[in-house]
């Protein structure tokens, strides 16, 4: 047996929709109900022919299309209004729109919101309403930042944990969209560090700082933030590290490997320096060795 | 007379029932409705009207049994809506419907979603077409969603066959449904499991064929304040090197992430973290900075001790 269902929906919200605009066109109407305007006709012969019991000349639905092509509903019986919605198309709507409310873009979070307690409402169901979770993994702060970035142009320095090696960096990107695939929320963005345009799981992005406007032009890539540098001396077994995190002018050498580091945040590098477990020792400047023996000594002295 | 066509019939039945001023009697359809067969027997016909409401019950088509005071069924209609209020949205409001309802395109509620667009752009107007940033699109899987959301929503048992990550086969499941989560790019269902009396959260990907949404009540509801969220996030593989730690107010970013995501960044915490090895640990301990401590075990608060002892000797801490 053949399934009546999408097509029976479509006659019902037919009626309705063709009674709201008089004397719209076959080929407009099929478009609209995404068929074709054969399967359009077809639909209207099936919907004449239907009717109340008795199927009395005043008893059938009266749609007149056959003179110009334009769509006139006579009488539409008792579907002049659609029926309510039912549970299925409010919960579509509520897992897309709660996924929406998730993801940073041009939205209108207040009303988003507005919009999902209202469809919660008319669900009729707290139990339904509580029991559907919609976890994108995001943290609203994330959202919050990357929303304003992408509103007023402007970078972002994100920490970010990388699937592949569990590294965590710090990049300055220039967002410019967000996507999603198989449930999951990607930010695709110009990244400083590696000049050119990566894609980022939002969900992997541990926090989000709005950095500085982009210049117009250059495909919104702006103007590269200034850096600083540190010179580290790195012990070898640690030299997994190189991959890792942005190292340059690496000298490998027998017991120790040197190299300079670049850095944005200064809190990044002394985070980094004490994740290094000891196995990371910065040589320079002496101002970087003193707020990291100091950040050092303020953890441990939490231990004593 | 001709074969009616079978959407035909049900339209017809929709017409005969909708907005019928008294409940109309299964006899009644029987001889108004075209599409039954006159000449059938009594079990057809009965056979027939009660797949045609099926159907149409599970389109969403409220058709209510009206019974009389003894119990007997006296017949069927399906209400007007009132008013059409709960179709009526603003423009804005129109936009984040289609919005919404777009994105579902291809995947496995894309006919609900659709249907539920046209039912409001009925009322509503014609939805303007988005050029936004940030659309969002489903997966396509997971054929089980829509039942389940069905269980859910009537508060009735489901049963289907089910095969962990480590069965070796599948395994009939009887379970009350407690909620539908999405996290990480897949569906599960959280439930009490009849059979092994305790909760269990299933991932919809390895259910075998179809689920059966039973006409049974909920054995054990679903615990008051109970965290979907948190219990889903928090099924991953357990890491073999753990540690508690003290988590202060506004610190440790990244732990709070990973293994305490629902508490507020505000809170002081005391949780227990796990990695992959002790290595790890003391890394994300250290890298932590102030405001978190590790309590437990020794080992672990040692090896971070001298990890820190070292770093500030190394930076010329106290020459």
């Amino acid at each position: 047996m053949t399934t009546s269902g999408p097509r029976l929906a479509r006659l019902m919200t037919m009626v309705p929709w063709l009674l709201a605009h008089d004397g719209v066109t076959i080929e407009a109407t099929a478009e609209h109900f995404g068929i074709s305007t054969e399967q359009c006709e077809k639909d209207l012969w099936l919907l004449v022919v239907c009717g109340l019991p008795g199927h009395g000349p005043d008893q059938l639905v009266d749609i007149q299309f056959w003179d110009d092509g334009r769509i006139h509903v006579l009488d539409p019986q008792t579907l002049d209004r659609p029926l309510h919605l039912s549970g299925d198309e409010i919960m579509a709507l509520l897992i897309a729109l709660r996924l929406l409310v998730q993801v940073p873009g041009q939205h209108d979070r207040t009303a988003l919101h507005q919009l999902i307690e209202r469809l919660e409402r008319s669900l009729g169901s707290t139990d339904a309403a509580e029991g559907l979770v919609i976890d994108s993994g995001v943290a609203s702060a994330v959202t919050e930042v990357i929303d304003l970035a992408l509103a007023q142009r402007r970078a972002v320095v994100l920490v970010y944990a990388a699937a592949s090696d569990d590294a965590v960096t710090e990049r300055t990107v220039h967002p410019m969209t967000v996507f999603t695939a198989d449930g999951r929320l990607y930010l695709e963005a110009y990244c400083e560090r590696a000049e050119a345009i990566r894609t980022f799981r939002l969900d992997r992005i541990l926090s989000a700082v709005l950095g500085s406007p982009l210049g117009e032009g250059s495909a919104g890539h702006g103007e590269p933030t200034p850096r600083a540098v540190a010179h580290v001396a790195l012990a070898p077994e640690a030299r997994w590290a190189l991959d890792i995190h942005p190292f340059d002018a690496v000298v490998i050498g027998d017991s120790v490997i040197t190299a300079t580091l670049e850095y944005q945040s200064e809190e990044w590098l002394t985070r980094t320096v004490l994740a290094m477990a000891g196995a990371l020792e910065v040589t320079g400047p002496p101002e970087v060795r003193t707020r990291v023996a100091d950040a050092a000594t303020a953890v441990l002295a939490a231990y004593s | 007379m001709a074969r009616v066509d079978r959407t035909e019939r049900l339209l017809n039945v929709v017409f005969c029932l909708l907005g019928a001023a008294r409940p109309v009697s299964r006899a009644q359809i029987r001889g108004n409705v075209v599409g039954y067969d006159p000449d059938a027997s009594d079990s057809a016909f009965e056979r027939m009207f009660e797949r045609d409401k099926d159907e149409l019950r599970g389109m969403g088509i409220p058709i209510e049994t009206v019974t009389d005071v003894h119990g007997e069924v006296e017949g069927y209609l399906i209400r007007r809506p009132a008013s059409v209020e709960e179709l009526t949205f603003s423009a804005q409001e129109l936009a984040l419907v289609a919005l919404a309802a777009a994105s579902w395109s291809e995947a496995v509620l894309e006919a609900p979603a659709r249907t539920a667009l046209l039912k409001i752009e009925a009322v509503s107007g014609d939805a303007p077409v988005l050029e936004s940033v940030g659309a969002v699109r489903m997966s396509a899987a997971e054929a089980a969603l829509l039942p389940l959301l069905g269980a859910l929503r009537e508060q009735h048992m489901v049963s289907f066959d089910y095969r962990g990550a480590h069965d070796p086969q599948a395994n009939r499941r009887q379970v009350d449904p407690w909620g539908v989560v999405s996290h990480d790019g897949h569906w599960y269902l959280v439930g009490h499991d009849r059979d092994r009396e305790d909760r269990r959260t299933f991932r919809l990907s390895r259910i075998i064929g179809s689920v059966t949404v039973t006409a049974r009540e909920l054995e054990q509801p679903c615990p008051p304040e109970l965290d979907l969220r948190a219990i889903v996030r928090t099924m991953d593989p357990e890491h073999p090197a753990r540690a508690r730690v003290r988590i202060a107010a506004g610190h440790g970013a990244g732990l709070r992430q990973a293994h305490a995501p629902t508490a507020g960044p505000f809170d002081d915490l005391e949780l227990e973290i796990s990695a992959v090895s002790d290595e790890v640990l003391v890394s994300q301990i250290c890298g932590a900075g102030t405001g978190v401590l590790v309590l437990d075990p020794p080992a672990i608060v040692s090896r971070v001790r001298d990890a820190l002892t070292s770093i500030a000797t190394a930076h010329g801490s106290g020459s």
